[in-house]
């Protein structure tokens, strides 16, 4: 068995110790403890920089490796979500035969564990692997991740929302395949994928204007204020303007790329000015308030990760502002979104993006 | 203050019973009082029971330990005492650096002089070992005992002080089986790391500090006519999780044991029942990590794993308690 991310649990060198104990995660009061429950005091002012010297040279087990590790573990940034709709005939075992087959080809070439778990019409395959980032020091290259793929059935469609990793993507690509393989067995036919995109159209406006539909859409809830607009021109980005030599002549200088931040920046000038010129958004982010009383505030985003085709379409819940009942007002500091919070507002989500998505292609034909 | 003539007599016990075998070296006087040099410690002299001393293997400089033997009943020790006694230890430690009285009596010699650490040498002199002493260790205050910068103070209690007991006695039973050579054929081992180099051969390396209050301590051995050469990893964690032996493992591989024909002991000192089951796990773990072609088998094959024999309840150096602080 041959495998290119090596071994889960290895012994680092004292050099990795040391590149790792310069984290600004790894605190002096935290080596100063470490040390004492060794049994070995040293002084409280003692230097950081002594201390690392110090605990890199000795002997750590398996427990002091995985205190490292704790402290230096990334707090779980929270990945863009996407969806994707297949169409056709799936049925409930078909979507469980494919998850089997998934988690055995997971199983079959990595350290990679699989579960699979059923509740009424939604079925979550939830995949724990090690994550390694080769561009940071080696204590921090590792790191133990999830990746949790829920396909949703429903008549003559299956909905499956991952997060928008690279995982999420092989994993869901192999979900996909094995549904379709599935299906086409049973019943002769393909699965029609579905996913929102704008590549069929070339327009601008209504580019930009399936943003507009999506933020005053958001059921339960009342757009406040755009805060973020990134913006693109096809016009310059397109590749196939510059074949022609004349054109690469006239635009030897351009703009393609812009991000518009602020209040209301739907409103300014700076964005009407761009929008004229034949911008088009492909990521926004705002904030909206939860319909009821002390309901919250929440920042949301949405974007198109290949902006020139509209295509890899990706949104997430940056975070909630709390209403606070004593001032009457939203709290300044911005709170992380909870899983649950998370599942509801990404639901909302999913559903604004599906009508925008579906007006604008509406309006364009017609 | 020298409290009772004994001092000597125990210092000297407990360095036979157990720093000898870990290849430390006892300076002459003990239990002598010494000249204070800084105003702020409010003292004219500050005492020494016993000072040990080693060559560090990384520096090569000679290390001194300033050590104070605290003997206390079961029931008695308490954070206040323990304070109390830090306290008074982190001050002779900060002294001893820099007095010339202190160095005019126990420095061997100038040249390689590395530094005055502080041993706090805590044992029951009754039978019931104190399971409390490092939660008791975990509440003195560090405002309160003030190590001075760049000093340490080290603290052995009634359960490592065991610990050490517990090896130095499997040690001299297996050697009594001839399973084990004296400590003139035995050293300590020390991997060469990338930011710092062994000095020296490897050989005739003392335990330091460090190394005791490590989750194992490596012992390399020469071979005997009954006996081929090989290490001993006495273990000293649980072992309740598969994981740490892979981790284990993978160390000793890493200090290249498995290349030679070496004979490969790992002792547990205080294992949970199922240590030697999940060591056995690690074993088949880490073949199928990096492929169980025949000659790996035969070196995991060859590791053997056992527990040690706890025989003794409580180290005592001395029937009656001379010292006894409350």
């Amino acid at each position: 068995m041959t495998k290119t991310t090596g071994p889960s649990i290895y012994i680092p060198t004292d050099k990795n110790i040391f590149d790792a104990l310069q984290h600004k995660k790894v605190t002096q009061s935290e080596l100063v403890t470490f040390l004492r429950k060794r049994g070995i005091l040293v002084s409280n002012s003692a230097q950081k920089q002594q201390l690392i010297e110090k605990i890199s040279a000795m002997t750590l087990g398996y427990r002091d490796f995985e205190w490292l590790g704790r402290i230096l573990e990334n707090p779980n940034r929270k990945d863009k979500s996407t969806h994707a709709t297949l169409k056709g005939e799936i049925e409930g075992k078909h979507v469980k035969s494919a998850c089997e087959a998934v988690k055995a080809n997971l199983a079959a070439d990595g350290d990679d564990s699989v579960t699979v778990i059923k509740k009424g019409n939604k079925t979550t395959l939830k995949v724990t692997y090690v994550d390694h980032d080769f561009t940071k020091t080696e204590m921090r290259q590792r790191s133990v991740k999830t990746c949790e793929i829920e396909i949703e059935q429903s008549d003559n469609s299956v909905v499956m929302k991952m997060p928008s990793t690279k995982k999420g993507k092989e994993i869901s690509e192999q979900l996909k395949g094995a549904l379709r393989y599935q299906a086409k067995e049973e019943s002769g036919k393909d699965l029609q994928e579905h996913s929102i995109s704008l590549e069929a159209i070339s327009d601008a406006k209504s580019r930009s204007e399936f943003f507009d539909i999506l933020i005053r859409n958001i059921a339960d809830f009342e757009l406040d204020t755009v805060t973020s607009v990134d913006v693109f021109n096809f016009r310059f980005g397109g590749s196939d303007e510059f074949d022609e030599e004349d054109t690469e002549a006239r635009l030897a200088s351009y703009i393609n790329k812009a991000a518009l931040n602020g209040e209301g920046v739907l409103e300014s000038k700076e964005f009407s000015q761009l929008h004229s010129q034949g911008f088009y958004i492909y990521r926004i982010v705002w904030l909206a308030n939860e319909i009821g009383t002390e309901k919250p505030r929440v920042e949301f985003e949405v974007q198109f990760g290949d902006p020139a085709t509209c295509t890899d379409f990706t949104y997430k819940v940056r975070g909630l502002y709390h209403y606070n009942s004593r001032t009457a007002q939203y709290n300044v500091t911005r709170t992380a979104a909870t899983k649950l919070e998370n599942d509801k507002y990404g639901i909302y989500l999913r559903n604004a993006s599906e009508l925008a998505h579906s007006k604008v292609l509406k309006t364009l034909g017609g | 203050m020298a409290e009772t003539g004994n001092i000597e007599a125990l210092a000297k016990l407990v360095s036979n019973d157990i720093f000898k075998w870990f290849k430390w070296r006892i300076c002459k006087p003990c239990d002598v009082n010494w000249d204070c040099v800084s105003e702020h410690h409010n003292k004219n002299t500050h005492p020494s029971d016993v000072v040990f001393y080693y060559d560090d293997p990384y520096s090569a400089k000679t290390s001194y330990i300033n050590t104070d033997l605290k003997s206390y009943a079961a029931g008695s020790i308490t954070k206040t005492g323990i304070e109390r006694a830090l306290k008074s230890l982190a001050m002779s430690v900060e002294c001893a650096n820099i007095s010339e009285s202190w160095q005019d009596k126990y420095l061997l010699s100038d040249i390689d002089f590395g530094s005055v650490s502080g041993l706090l040498f805590v044992y029951n002199h009754d039978n019931d070992y104190d399971k409390d002493f490092d939660a008791e260790l975990n509440k003195v205050n560090s405002k309160e005992v003030a190590v001075a910068e760049d000093n340490e103070v080290f603290v052995f209690g009634p359960s490592r002080i065991q610990r050490m007991c517990d090896v130095v006695s499997d040690l001299k039973m297996l050697k009594a089986d001839e399973q084990m050579v004296g400590p003139d054929r035995y050293t300590f081992f020390y991997p060469d790391l990338i930011r710092a180099r062994r000095s020296g051969d490897e050989w005739n390396k003392p335990a330091t500090l460090e190394s005791l209050t490590s989750p194992w301590l490596i012992i390399k051995h020469k071979a005997t006519e009954s006996l081929s050469s090989g290490f001993i990893v006495y273990y000293h964690q649980d072992g309740d999780t598969v994981e740490e032996f892979v981790y284990l493992l993978d160390a000793m591989s890493h200090y290249q044991m498995f290349s030679s024909d070496y004979r490969l002991r790992v002792r547990f000192t205080r294992p949970c029942t199922n240590a030697i089951t999940n060591f056995e796990r690690a074993k088949h773990e880490y073949l199928r990590m990096w492929g169980d072609d025949s000659a790996r088998q035969k070196q995991m094959d060859s590791i053997e794993a056992s527990q040690i024999t706890n025989f003794t309840k409580t180290y005592n150096p001395m029937e009656i308690g001379m010292r006894q602080d409350d």
